[in-house]
Parts: C-alpha cells; sequence; structure tokens
C-alpha cells in the first residue's frame, strides 16, 4: 500500500502529499542464491541472468523482500540493519543501487 | 606452490570480483553506504560472450556501414549519413577485419589508409551496433576475446 | 555432397563437403573412431561454397551446418580440413544442451580429470597433448563437457590442433606419423597441424571422469603460480561457456558445485618442460 510523506515546497514549508516509489523484488523466492567469497551469487530464474552481489545489495534485498519500501524507509531499515549513520549519504548510495537493481529485473518499481 | 583452501584469502582478480574481505568490523560496516563505494560495481552480472568460443580462431569481418547502405558515409559519432556530409568519412569498400578493429579498440591503432579521425568515426559506428545489424557478432566476439 | 558420418563421445556427426579433398583428409585424421549408433546422426556439420561460382574459382569454404554464424569469413579450400574441424565446433558450441561447454582440454588419470581452461596462445592444447603422451587419458582438446546431473565430465576427444612450434615438439614425441593431420600453413591459427589422441583416449571416449583440479595455464612467462578464489573460478568458467546462459538453473547449480568443491589455480610457464613439471607438482598435491 502506497505510504505518503508530506514534503517540503519550494517556500520551505510544508505543502502537498507526494507518494514517494515504492520498490518490491521477487528475491529470494524467485531466485537460487549462494554465497560465495563473502558476496552473494544470485541466479534469476525469470531472467535468466546471473549476478555477483556485494554488500549492501543482498541487505538490501532482504529487506524490501520482508516489506516493500520507499528508499527513505528502506534506508533507515538498512542502516539499524549494519548499524551505520541514517543520513543524506546513505540515501544516494541505496537510490543508485535501487536504481541499478531496477534496470536488471530483481527489484520493480511502483 | 599455492593451493586454494579453506581458510585463504581470495586473489586479487578483477576488481568485481574481489569481495568487501572476511572481517565485518565496524570499518567495513560504516564504509558500506558512503559515496566512495559507487565508484566499486555492486552488481557483476555474467555475460558470457554470445560467440566467444564458439569463434575461436574463425576470422570475422565487420562491413561499414551495413551493405544495404552502401555508398553512405560515416559521422564522428559513428551515425549514417549521406555522401559529403560535413564531418563525415568515406568508410571502406571491403569489411573491416575483426582482428584490426579489435586492435584499434584495444590500442587505438588506426585503419589501414585511413587518419585517427575516420577510425574514430569508423570505431563509434561499430559501438553502436545492435544484435540482428551485421558485424553485431563480430563485433560481440572482438569484446570478450582476450 | 562428399559425407562421413563420426560418433566423438555424445556427438554423432554427419560431416559434408562439396569437394572430396577435406572430407578424405577428415575421415584419414579421424581413423579409428566409430559410426553414430543405429547410424543416426544429430549434428550436421559442412562446409560449402559461399556464392556458386566460389565452388571452383578461386575456392573458398565457408562454414556451415545446423547452426551458422554470421559474418564469418570464408577460409580458401586448402584449408579445408581446418574448416570442417571449425564448424564441428562451431555446431557444438551453439547446439549442444544436453551437456555444460566449457572451453577447456581435459585430461584425466585414476578416474579424475584436470581442466585447464583457456584460449588459443594459453597453452592448453599442447599441454594437453604431451600430458596425453604421458600416462594421461585425453578427454578434451577444446570443449569440456559437463554432465549438470552428475558433474562428470564425458569425453570429447577430438583432434588437437597444434599451432606454431608445438608441431614440432609433438612431431619429435610421436613416432607414428599416422596420427597427424596435414602440415597446414598462413591459416588464420598461423601453422596448424591436426593430432589424432591416442588409441586408448579414442577407445574409452565413453568413460567420463570426476572433475578434480582446474588449472590455467598462461604460456611464455616466467614459471609463477598462485591459487584462483570460488568466485573467480564460477566467474572464469561460465565466461568460457557457450552454453551456459541456455542451459538455466542446473548450470547455475552444477558450475557453483564445482566451483565449491574442485581446487583451482592459474600458473605461467616460459616453455613445455615446466609447465607440464609445474602441473604434475600440482596433481600431487591435490592427489591426482
Amino acid at each position: 500500500m502506497p505510504r505518503s510523506r508530506a514534503a517540503p515546497d519550494r517556500t520551505g514549508g510544508l505543502g502537498a502529499i507526494v507518494t514517494a516509489t515504492i520498490y518490491r523484488t521477487d528475491f529470494p523466492g524467485s531466485c537460487r542464491v549462494h554465497p560465495i567469497d563473502g558476496m552473494t551469487l544470485v541466479f534469476h530464474r525469470p531472467s535468466g541472468a546471473t549476478h555477483f552481489l556485494d554488500s549492501p545489495v543482498p541487505e538490501m534485498l532482504e529487506l524490501l523482500a520482508e516489506t516493500p519500501d520507499d528508499i527513505e524507509g528502506l534506508t533507515r531499515r538498512l542502516c539499524a540493519r549494519l548499524g551505520t549513520t541514517d543520513d543524506d549519504e546513505a540515501r544516494t548510495v541505496v537510490g543508485t543501487r535501487i536504481a541499478e537493481l531496477v534496470a536488471i529485473g530483481l527489484v520493480q518499481a511502483s | 606452490m599455492i593451493m586454494r583452501n579453506e581458510e585463504q584469502l581470495p586473489e586479487a582478480g578483477p576488481p568485481a570480483v574481489e569481495p568487501t574481505g572476511e572481517s565485518e568490523g565496524l570499518e567495513t560496516r560504516r564504509g558500506l553506504l558512503r559515496i566512495a563505494t559507487l565508484g566499486t560495481a555492486a552488481i557483476v552480472t555474467i555475460k558470457p560472450g554470445i560467440a566467444n568460443a564458439a569463434v575461436s580462431g574463425i576470422t570475422c569481418s565487420i562491413p561499414v556501414p551495413q551493405t544495404s547502405q552502401a555508398g553512405k558515409w560515416i559521422k564522428k559519432d559513428g551515425s549514417v549519413v549521406n555522401p559529403n556530409t560535413k564531418d563525415a568519412y568515406d568508410p571502406p569498400e571491403t569489411p573491416l577485419a575483426g582482428e584490426d578493429v579489435k586492435n584499434s579498440l584495444a590500442y587505438g591503432t588506426r585503419y589501414s589508409g585511413y587518419d585517427s579521425n575516420a577510425t574514430s568515426a569508423f570505431n563509434n559506428y561499430i559501438k553502436k551496433l545492435t544484435i540482428g545489424k551485421q558485424g553485431y557478432t563480430c563485433y560481440a566476439s572482438i569484446q570478450s576475446r582476450p | 555432397m562428399h559425407a562421413l558420418h563420426l560418433r566423438i563421445g555424445p556427438i554423432a556427426y554427419r560431416i559434408g563437403s562439396p569437394w572430396a579433398g577435406p572430407i578424405a583428409a577428415l575421415r584419414r585424421l579421424y581413423a579409428g573412431y566409430p559410426e553414430p549408433e543405429d547410424g543416426l546422426a544429430t549434428v550436421t556439420a559442412r562446409i560449402g561454397p559461399p556464392r556458386p561460382w566460389r565452388r571452383w574459382l578461386r575456392p573458398q569454404a565457408a562454414l556451415e551446418g545446423d547452426h551458422v554464424l554470421p559474418d564469418t569469413v570464408p577460409m580458401a579450400l586448402r584449408h579445408g580440413l581446418l574448416a570442417l574441424e571449425m564448424t564441428m565446433n562451431m555446431q557444438v558450441a551453439l547446439g549442444e544442451r544436453r551437456f555444460l561447454l566449457v572451453h577447456a582440454a581435459a585430461v584425466e588419470r585414476t578416474g579424475r580429470a584436470l581442466i585447464l581452461p583457456g584460449h588459443s596462445g594459453s597453452g592448453k592444447s599442447t599441454l594437453a597433448a604431451l600430458l596425453g603422451e604421458s600416462g594421461w587419458r585425453l578427454m578434451a582438446d577444446e570443449f569440456v563437457m559437463i554432465d549438470t546431473a552428475t558433474g562428470l565430465v564425458h569425453p570429447f576427444p577430438r583432434a588437437i590442433s597444434l599451432k606454431n612450434s608445438a608441431i614440432s615438439e609433438m612431431e619429435r614425441r610421436i613416432a607414428d606419423p599416422s596420427r597427424f593431420g596435414p602440415h597446414l600453413s598462413g591459416t588464420p591459427k598461423g601453422e596448424l597441424r591436426h593430432l589424432r589422441p591416442t588409441a586408448e583416449a579414442v577407445g574409452r571416449m565413453d568413460e567420463p571422469a570426476r572433475p578434480a583440479l582446474v588449472l590455467f595455464p598462461a604460456y611464455g612467462f616466467e614459471p609463477a603460480s598462485e591459487g584462483v578464489s570460488r568466485s573467480e573460478l564460477f566467474a572464469r568458467l561460465t565466461e568460457g561457456s557457450t552454453n551456459y546462459i541456455a542451459l538455466g538453473q542446473p548450470g547455475f547449480d552444477r558450475l557453483t558445485e564445482i566451483a565449491d568443491t574442485v581446487p583451482a589455480a592459474r600458473f605461467a610457464y616460459p616453455d613445455s618442460a615446466t609447465g607440464i613439471a609445474i602441473v604434475e607438482q600440482f596433481c600431487a598435491e591435490a592427489g591426482l
């Protein structure tokens, strides 16, 4: 279910409610997952593709598999799991990795 | 004589398959969600060359442009244009040899009889080839050869 | 059309050519190989003129068969035997679906297989040929066939392609001249001569072996070696496979199993004798 966020408008005050994109994944059910040398090897059945995934990507997929989420929510949970600071930098990294995951079909945007 | 064993740390191969390390200390975790990490790939997709082993030793060639576009010229950016267009080059009559293309892409060598601008234009054309176009299979096999 | 029917391991070929010469040369090279079982060939490999007049005028042999690769340059007819060998490779590379194919040589001893992956120039063919003459059984020179269900390597003992200096090296080692194909010069691969595997290797073409060691050779350097990690082994084996993608999950499962359980290393060597010595040392350590 879409989650709403109050977003600041150009004047700096609270403006219209904006719905952030929710990301979901068919991982791990649609995959064969194999840990190897500290990375995760994934065979994704729907696409037939094989990928090496390095942290924090496997953790992101596990979290999205538990609960679909937007970037902010995912970053918060990811930082809690890894014990790192939940800040803009973390959100940027998560946003970039999500885009890569969408591009290869492991994550879908709704 | 070194043999891989259970405790041995993974070798440094191509950066993409290098693991972040066995330790999960604070340092590693803190670093995970910093922008600096975006410089390294976190996702590496296995892409066996579609024709690498199949064409081992088979010479292939790439016509520039497609034979259906004979007579056209190639612009700097690799697009196919009418003859005598500004900043465009008259491509060779015969297809370019796969080995020559490989060397040009890897080492910057020029095609025989052409300067570096023309060579660059032809290479840009080649890099734009997609599945189904003449020369695509040859180009794909060149990329996956050492 | 001149034809030859030949079985090499699990591949039952029918091989055709409008010119008699290349087929006759291929028949001599594969003397002693069986015919397809029940006469049923399932893979067609052919050479033919790229244009009708090329059958007679400066004749050229294009690679044909069940599968065709676009953009390939036809070969001169005098290299017809090589063209036949190449299309025999190509048909298997593009069409095989029962076995996972890895671009590698393989030799067997005591039921265990040593796999030597590599492109042309790595020296895998020469090493395999030499090992095949010194107590090892040649299983493959070009493609190693792995049964995804069992993990066993199935023999595919094609003629070995010897290039340049490897030719004279093997000519010195092997007394029987009938095991060699004609000397071909000016081919895309340089000087080339084909070598038929030993009678034992041919006779045992239906005996699989368990992969026990993977060694990546690099010819032309001072001796050196290092271990290869599981992730690198997986990446290199899939990169060298023509049908990994087509096989899907069974291919993934089998290769992860191999990467997890089969030791791997790479080594550089300046000459064959040193290369063989390094191989034997690794094998001793791995219990082969």
